[in-house]
């Protein structure tokens, strides 16, 4: 079975494993250890197109234009966040729908884990990057003195034209990393300094080398897209923990990740991960181990594993929750102690017991809560930063506490 | 029983008083016993398809009720087609059911051309042709079979190609669409392949004598690159034809440059002389790319002008105005225009190539795009892809000579070439001939020969499912299937910037008795054994396709056909350098690529130098080495940029005017005479319905004394034909628009083509269309 195929067996699989992991895990350790990443991008995608979204949604421009692009606002938002902002953009789907004469697209909760994996995944899919600041970028860093391109440059280094069948800059990547060690030193003795990237270079540096290549017939390789199942595996199996600690929440010897990568795509990390590569293999060496050599899409899976690790992010304030649901007035139609109510009583909702579930239930009813709370002239709700974490939590705690006195 | 007009009328008008009388009375439309009569409302299903019927090779969608093909619309998820279909693909029903149609195998049995013939059934039609093959190839003789075959790209080319490779004939003989512009690309790029055109994302379409709209090698591509919306400007596409006549290409375009035929070259060289006298042209990519463009030595030392100095020499607007009829300031607002568009493209068409200087014309119009920097940019030229589709078996070579000779640098017309040859009885004898999709004694400029060369082969098959001329002179008839009843697979034509690989599957139940023409070869090749089994080791072509799909989903690219959205998807998600599985296994790929119809993969490597050029100096080559060698040789002093205008040449009083074919976009290819539904609409500028034409400036047929309308026979020195004389104002007087593949009602053929003088490019072998004069006289 190839990667991707794994990966997307066990995302979809995982959806239970999500929800369960917020189910039987209690509160104080939500924050320890992270399930596998839920969702069928893939699947995600057709549903894109199948239930009518790309009619007013785009990705990188693609698509409808009514609507903002999933592929900006899904960026560096977690799970929990995209499902806040899917739910604030309803009553303007509602009204648009309507107008249009469809149907309202439902989801299970397992669709729109694939459905929310999709829109988080496509940010990892840098854009090209410019190759005419990558010409300046591979003067700048003297990259000619060691390497050449297009039949011009020096032989210390390997020749760099074969890259140009990669569009993507994650293997220029990796080829750096596999070389950093030999790279530090000739480098060190040629009084060169070592290259540092900032924002896209390395993408700039790789459209720069497509272009600059003299590699003709070129059979261009395309990547499978990245697993970050089987980057959070290497992430353990190359030594990464040692420093970033179990799924990267850091340690004493090296920083939290989720931050880092927020936000960042793909050959954003992979030159931060460069930038950093001189002191990993130090603090490697300490611990007597060697800097770890990435094969084949490794390093795309752990940058991947990173990139993720916001999605999935767990944790939450259940009283926090709880205060919201006052506020945000979902106390005026559901009840939590099975007294009657005008919705379902939330403490014994099994869809509120899963945070895919609730949300999922939120989408299927919001048009009859959209016209009841037109009725009663109440604001529509919504849920901004962490607020449909801590409401999540708090719901599935009620369910918990029923459960257990049950 | 047959209901006369005026017995119509008087019905309707009774049933209309008749159902005034019963106003107010119930009516019953359909009554009890209707569903008795068996007019229930049948079992509808759709399926997707690829069209045959012309080399564009759209998307199709074909609609059955109760197993009969009813509609063909297009498909929607087709990369170019987009939905589209002209009205050749929409006739196709009538095709289907047309009554001409043979159905199951024919063996002769009277002298040929007589008419006689005894139905055989496909076994035996097998059989007869498998031993006639066994006994030639077991006497050693295995050349002496010959196969001329119309225009087939895919796999049924292959297996073609297959099947005689390992029998051991070299004779595969192309009676297709050679059009020099692969020619053209050879020599200046290194690169033998027809140059593909990015329409699609072009700003400004220059066409010089291409009939996009007509019969280019996908009109549905042009109205891909035309009709698409504007850019992020707002400014929509440009299209700038250079045309002898106001064609139907020329109405649509938003110029029309009328040009003096054989002259397009030399005006496409006066903008040439425009932009580099004013710096309009792209200097860096000539300076970076380009050889030739400045004065040079070869590697002997000698001199040789380049490029540069002979435009500013021979193409001052005044002169090129004076040879071509096109003002000067239209001169200089063409190449102003293509120096502010920012993705031309200029393309040579057949008016250019078709003509006795056409290489060389070819060559300074191509030269247009390189002086831009229009190669492998987007909007610009293109050299394609083929799609990664698995090999048919393993490659063999024949070591021998085809039969025919072959001009410097193109194949000519090998299909005349052959018939000469083999009626000259020169060459190895061929005893054994394979007519596929070819009807020569309707469609070559000179059927005598076929018909001497037909004389001399002692045993002919034809493979066309109805009875054409050459059919009729046959000796075993082993129809294939319909295009809506048979497998097949239809890559998209070298015009596209991508790969499109089409399928083409049945819509319908095929004949009893009925035999698809890929089947019939592989059971022959299986009878035949040894090599040829061994080459060919497929059940049935469905096999051979679906092992040949293999390649597709083995090669981790691309994509199943999809909407507009996941074509886009998957182009952006290409050019971040990652690709989506959809399918792991195969059979599921296959499944969804029947269903929907192909395979495509729409990203274009704009970065790859040898898309750019594949020449020993890895720069385009405006000067070629080994044109100028072969013009030293035997190019009667002619030179590139020098000599680009066809011969001067004038009528006289037994032929005072000058003939120019053109093909009509519901060409039927002179096989079939036209569905009802296209002869009826033939060319939308003409309105002449069901009969042939001419069309002839008023001026000019009034001095004739030819009304419009008049039957008329076109004569040259080789030939006449019949046509109406259509009075035309896009006809440059003293010039004779003659459109080519057309019918009269009683099936007789009205070719043009026939009376060409037989004057050719030597360079290509390319027959010229614009050299024959002739007279129009009253029939």
């Amino acid at each position: 079975m190839s990667p991707v195929a794994r990966v997307l067996t066990s995302l979809r699989l995982a959806v239970t494993g999500l929800a369960l992991a917020w189910h039987v895990t209690a509160p104080a350790s939500w924050a320890q250890e992270s399930p596998r990443i839920t969702g069928d991008p893939i699947a995600g995608r057709r549903m894109f197109v199948e239930r009518g979204c790309v009619d007013c949604h785009s990705i990188w421009g693609n698509g409808g234009t009514l609507g903002p692009d999933f592929a900006l606002v899904g960026a560096g938002r977690s799970l929990q966040q995209l499902a806040g902002l899917f739910w604030n953009h309803t009553p303007r789907m509602i009204e648009t729908v309507r107008r249009r004469g469809v149907a309202w697209p439902t989801f299970t909760a397992d669709e729109l884990a694939d459905f929310i994996s999709y829109v988080y995944y496509v940010k990892l899919f840098d854009e090209p990057g410019s190759p005419e600041l990558g010409e300046r970028w591979f003067r700048e860093m003297r990259c000619r003195e060691c390497h050449s391109l297009g039949g011009v440059g020096a032989a210390v280094g390997p020749a760099l034209d074969s890259y140009a069948r990669y569009p993507a800059p994650i293997r220029l990547a990796q080829g750096m990393w596999n070389s950093g060690p030999a790279m530090r030193a000739r480098l060190a003795a040629r009084g060169v300094p070592l290259p540092v990237f900032l924002g896209r270079e390395v993408a700039d540096l790789q459209a720069y080398i497509r272009q600059a290549s003299s590699l003709g017939s070129r059979d261009l390789r395309f990547l499978e897209p990245p697993d970050p199942n089987a980057g959070r595996r290497l992430f353990v199996t190359k030594s990464c923990v040692v420093c970033h600690g179990a799924d990267g929440h850091g340690s004493e010897k090296g920083p939290p990740l989720h931050e880092i990568t927020q936000r960042r795509r793909v050959s954003e990390i992979a030159g931060l991960i460069w930038n950093h590569s001189g002191a990993m293999a130090t603090a490697l060496e300490r611990e007597g181990l060697a800097l770890p050599r990435f094969t084949g899409t490794e390093m795309a899976d752990v940058i991947a594993f990173l990139y993720y690790l916001r999605y999935y992010e767990t944790g939450g304030d259940a009283r926090e929750g709880e205060r919201l649901f006052e506020a945000k007035g979902c106390a005026r139609c559901h009840a939590r102690d099975g007294s009657p109510s005008v919705g379902p009583d939330l403490s014994q909702s099994d869809a509120a017991s899963t945070l895919l579930g609730l949300a999922a239930a939120m989408w299927d009813h919001a048009p009859a809560m959209y016209d009841l709370i037109q009725t009663q002239r109440i604001e529509w709700p919504r849920f901004e930063g962490d607020e449909m974490r801590n409401l999540s939590i708090y719901l599935q705690r009620l369910s918990q506490q029923k459960r257990a006195g049950q | 029983m047959s209901v006369t007009r005026r017995e119509f009328v008087w019905t309707a008008g009774a049933a209309a008083a008749a159902l005034a009388f019963q106003r107010g009375q119930d009516i019953f439309w359909t009554p009890p016993q209707l569903p008795d009569a068996g007019w229930d409302p049948g079992i509808e299903s759709r399926l997707t398809s690829t069209c045959l019927l012309c080399p564009a090779r759209c998307g199709l969608q074909g609609r059955t009720v109760d197993g009969r093909l009813v509609r063909i619309a297009g498909n929607r998820l087709h990369p170019m087609s987009k939905g589209g279909v002209c009205a050749r693909g929409v006739a196709g029903v009538q095709m289907l059911y047309h009554p001409e149609r043979i159905a199951t195998p024919l063996q002769r049995i009277g002298p040929r051309g007589s008419g006689q013939w005894e139905a055989v059934e496909p076994e035996a039609a097998l059989t007869l042709l498998a031993d006639r093959l066994a006994a030639l190839r077991d006497a050693g003789r295995p050349e002496g079979l010959a196969l001329l075959a119309g225009y087939c790209a895919g796999t049924m080319q292959d297996l073609w190609r297959q099947f005689l490779a390992t029998y051991g004939s070299p004779n595969y003989i192309a009676d297709d669409y050679p059009d020099g512009t692969e020619q053209i690309a050879a020599l200046m790029h290194g690169i033998p392949r027809r140059p593909a055109y990015d329409l699609e994302q072009s700003d400004l379409i220059l066409s010089f004598g291409a009939p996009l709209f007509e019969s280019w090698w996908s009109p549905v591509q042009a109205f891909a690159g035309f009709a698409r919306p504007g850019d992020e400007s707002g400014e929509r596409p440009r299209l700038i034809q250079v045309d002898t006549r106001f064609s139907k290409t020329a109405a649509r375009a938003h110029t029309w440059v009328g040009v003096r035929p054989q002259t397009h070259a030399v005006l496409a060289l006066g903008i040439a002389y425009v932009l580099i006298r004013d710096q309009l042209y792209d200097v860096d990519f000539v300076a970076r790319h380009v050889n030739g463009f400045e004065d040079f030595r070869d590697a002997s030392g000698r001199l040789h002008e380049g490029y540069l100095s002979r435009v500013v020499r021979h193409y001052r607007p005044e002169e090129v105005s004076a040879s071509t009829g096109v003002p000067i300031e239209t001169i200089t607002s063409l190449a102003r225009a293509l120096a502010a568009s920012r993705r031309s493209v200029v393309i040579a068409g057949s008016d250019v190539m078709l003509s006795p200087n056409g290489l060389l014309a070819g060559l300074a119009v191509h030269s247009l795009n390189v002086l831009m920097g229009r190669i492998n940019r987007p909007g610009g030229i293109a050299f394609g892809d083929d799609p990664p589709l698995a090999p048919v078996g393993p490659s063999r070579h024949v070591r021998l000579p085809r039969i025919g000779t072959m001009p410097p640098f193109g194949p000519g017309d090998p299909a005349l070439e052959f018939a000469t040859a083999v009626g000259r009885g020169e060459g190895p004898a061929v005893e054994a001939l394979l007519l596929y999709y070819a009807n020569p004694l309707a469609s070559s400029t000179h059927p005598e020969r076929w018909r001497d060369a037909l004389d001399r082969i002692p045993f002919v098959v034809s493979l066309s499912p109805f009875m054409d001329e050459t059919t009729q002179h046959v000796d075993l008839v082993l129809p294939d299937l319909l295009p809506y009843e048979r497998w097949q697979d239809a890559p998209a034509p070298a015009s596209y910037p991508y790969p499109v690989w089409g399928v083409t599957q049945p819509l319908v139940e095929p004949p009893p008795g009925g035999i698809h023409t890929g089947n019939a070869m592989l059971a022959v090749a299986a009878r035949l054994g040894g090599a040829v089994a061994a080459g060919l080791p497929y059940e049935d072509f469905t096999v051979l396709l679906k092992a040949r799909a293999r390649g597709l989903f083995e090669a981790r690219r691309g994509m199943i056909l999809g909407d507009e959205f996941e074509r886009t998807h998957h182009r952006q998600m290409e050019e971040r350098g990652w690709w989506l599985p959809e399918h792991e296994e195969f059979e599921p790929f296959w499944d969804d690529l029947v269903q929907r119809g192909g395979w495509t993969d729409l990203l274009r490597d704009y970065t790859d130098p040898d898309r750019l050029a594949q020449t020993p100096s890895g720069k385009v080559e405006l000067l070629p080495a080994e044109l100028l060698r072969a013009l030293a040789v035997d190019g009667g002093g002619r030179q590139p940029y020098v000599d680009v205008a066809g011969l001067p040449l004038e009528g006289d009083d037994a032929f005072p005017l000058r003939l120019l074919p053109y093909r009509v976009s519901t060409l039927a290819s002179g096989t079939l005479a036209l569905e009802p539904w296209l002869a009826e609409q033939p060319d939308i500028l003409q309105h002449v319905p069901w009969v042939p034409w001419v069309e002839v400036h008023p001026d000019t047929a009034r001095s004739f004394g030819l009304d419009d309308g008049t039957l008329v026979w076109v004569s040259s020195a080789r030939g006449r034909y019949q046509a109406r004389c259509k009075h035309y104002r896009g006809t440059a007087p003293g010039h004779v628009n003659a459109p080519y593949g057309l019918r009269h009602p009683d099936g007789a053929l009205a070719s043009p083509l026939q009376l060409l003088d037989g004057s050719a490019d030597p360079l290509t072998g390319l027959l010229s269309w614009s050299s024959t004069f002739v007279r129009l006289e009253r029939a």
